[in-house]
């Protein structure tokens, strides 16, 4: 059978968020070997010395000063709850990230007390926050059992795909 | 107030966009895939957001990520860019519906164009030259209709376009059954069944021209292109102007583009493609690409307009910066397409991690590329890696100077199309411009059997 791109990254998406240290797949003369943890320096360092051809040829390094202004609030966010961010990560914290790009919310409905906050104990399944896309909601959950120690995003803001959302510790 | 766009592509032709909207003043956001963060219109744009995973329908083309992305940034615009979103109806109408403008023709516009039977009909109406074709719905009625057009004859996807998915028949027994496969592919490729037919030109050139209107009613052509060079129907060799028309054929060709511009009260750029018959010399309208085209740098190097800058001012409701008889065709233009394709396998993607970048430094070349030495170039979208375009006092020596260029060109890492371009444009056919569309194919196919 064919394997396509398409496939491949199917597969790279389904592992995502999966805990692996050494993933194989074989089929007839595919094989494919996915391997996690330090980095290994196999590839040879990017080349820094390349001429700068006349548009496009070098990586611009200097980013310009984004000054973009966040989107008018949501309408129904209430008054915006802030990152809450306590103290350094322990070496055992995990980092809940968003699933999609889009607003974070940390509670159910404005006004409503947050889903979690620091300090909380979670379980797997447990809600903590949702993101919208264009009025659907997507609850996300923790993942891991612990403790919340740290909010890392703002309620009522644009989060991008795979931002961090919360820090979560060992449950004590 | 002035506009923030959101640039909703990526590659060579974001960093075309973002370069655009920086020369206008106007500030950018890039929404790029979890594949593309250290891309180099992520690092050029004055924001980049990551849309979702690497795949296209969790990014790039996911429709109400990419609104909730502009309106999350604060942006009134998004530039579609080519594929993706560019040609999507449903798409420009939400943008409309949130309060952001589409840099692109009307959702009307885009609706009839998308249906290449409307298309045909709409060109039809308007005294536009449309080869003999059609669709049907019973067996009989299409074989009566087959009859009528003659063999060869090639089937296409009413909502396809670009040569996807396209079946040629060589005679009324294998009518039926090419039909009904190429009506299944196209419900599966494009949510869509209608196919219709249309008479096969063995020996013809694609021949199109560059459209761009306002939305004060200013409306002008910006030349042909041509872009015979085919490998399956995908361009490989593109070049402004079309060496071999008469001046009644450009007066047909533009005076055609120009009605079906105003039918449609065109806003943007857009290209109006066209076969050109070489045995016969007949024109027939093909089919509208509403949308920047990944070949407008060679009327740009022709011309000397930038016609990214005129479609953003255009859109955003500005009139065009100039009239018709500003535009002065100077000198001839040649681009070549690099992609990460293999010629040794049919051209097959062949993506990897980009060793070598040494693009050639002469006057007179323009290089559109995203590339960098160390960039690991992505299997999840379209092949292109480059675009580089050579500019002469005529087509000779654009095309000495594209030779010269692709010798010089280093690159290494993973095959690329960059030895099947130097041969072309070695080719003696190639230089006296004694091609066709399906040269190229025909070429590659007999040496791969040989």
């Amino acid at each position: 059978m064919q394997f396509d791109p398409e496939d491949l990254a199917l597969v790279l998406e389904s592992l995502d968020g999966v805990d692996y240290q050494h993933f194989q797949l074989e089929m007839g003369d595919l094989r494919i070997v996915l391997t996690r943890g330090p980095e290994t320096p196999a590839s040879p360092a990017p080349s820094a010395s390349g001429p700068a051809p006349d548009t496009a040829g070098s990586r611009p390094e200097s980013k310009p000063a984004a000054d973009i202004q966040p989107g008018t609030p949501h309408p129904t966010a209430a008054a915006s709850t802030t990152a809450e961010r306590p103290g350094a990560p322990g070496p055992d914290d995990k980092t809940i990230t968003a699933p999609i790009l889009g607003t974070f919310y940390r509670s159910p409905k404005p006004g409503d007390p947050p889903y979690v906050s620091v300090g909380d104990p979670v379980e797997t399944d447990t809600v903590i926050c949702i993101v919208e896309v264009m009025k659907l909601m997507t609850p996300v959950t923790a993942g891991h059992r612990g403790v919340v120690t740290e909010v890392l995003a703002t309620d009522g803001e644009l989060v991008e795909f795979e931002q961090p959302l919360f820090r979560i510790g060992p449950a004590s | 107030m002035t506009a923030v766009v959101f640039v909703a592509n990526r590659g060579e032709i974001a960093l075309r966009i973002l370069t655009a909207c920086r020369g206008l003043g106007l500030r950018t956001v890039l929404g790029v895939s979890a594949a593309d963060r250290d891309s180099m219109p992520a690092a050029l744009a004055d924001r980049t957001v990551v849309l979702g995973g690497a795949r296209a329908d969790r990014s790039y083309l996911a429709q109400d990520t990419v609104l909730a992305a502009a309106l999350g940034t604060g942006c009134t615009a998004i530039h579609p860019g080519y594929g993706f979103l560019s040609e999507n109806a449903a798409f420009a109408e939400a943008c409309a519906a949130n309060g952001l403008t589409f840099i692109g023709p009307s959702p009307q516009a885009l609706r009839r164009l998308g249906d290449k039977i409307e298309a045909r009909e709409l060109a039809e109406s308007l005294g536009v030259p449309v080869s003999p074709g059609g669709t049907a719905v019973s067996p009989e009625e299409v074989h009566r209709l087959a009859e009528s057009i003659g063999y060869p004859l090639l089937i296409k996807a009413a909502h396809g376009g670009g040569g996807k998915g396209m079946k040629l028949v060589t005679g009324p027994e294998e009518l039926t059954s090419a039909w009904q496969v190429a009506s299944g592919e196209a419900l599966a490729a494009f949510g869509h069944g209608a196919v219709f037919m249309e008479r096969f030109v063995e020996r013809a050139r694609h021949v199109e021209v560059q459209i761009l209107g306002d939305r004060h009613g200013g409306r002008l052509h910006v030349g042909e292109r041509d872009c015979t060079v085919q490998y399956r129907y995908q361009k490989v060799i593109e070049e402004s102007a079309s060496e071999g028309l008469t001046p009644e054929d450009r007066r047909v060709l533009t005076e055609s583009a120009l009605r079906i511009a105003a039918e449609l009260d065109y806003v943007g750029l857009g290209t109006v493609e066209f076969l050109f018959d070489e045995s016969t010399g007949a024109i027939s309208f093909l089919e509208v690409n509403p949308r920047l085209q990944v070949e407008h740098p060679v009327t740009e190097a022709a011309t000397g307009i930038d016609l990214v800058r005129e479609q953003i001012q255009a859109c955003l409701g500005e009139p065009l910066s100039f009239k018709q008889s500003d535009v002065v065709f100077r000198g001839h233009a040649v681009e070549c397409r690099i992609t990460a394709q293999d010629p040794a396998r049919g051209l097959a993607p062949s993506p990897g991690t980009l060793r070598r970048w040494r693009p050639p430094r002469r006057g007179g070349l323009r290089l559109d590329s995203h590339m960098y030495e160390g960039y690991r170039f992505p299997p999840f979208y379209d092949a292109l890696m480059g675009k580089l375009v050579a500019w002469g006092e005529d087509r000779a020596r654009a095309i000495d100077l594209m030779s010269d260029a692709l010798a010089e060109f280093e690159i290494e890492g993973f095959p690329t199309s960059l030895g099947l371009l130097r041969r072309i444009v070695a080719d003696p056919d190639f230089r006296a411009n004694r091609i066709h569309t399906n040269w190229l194919t025909e070429r590659l196919e007999n040496e791969a059997h040989s």
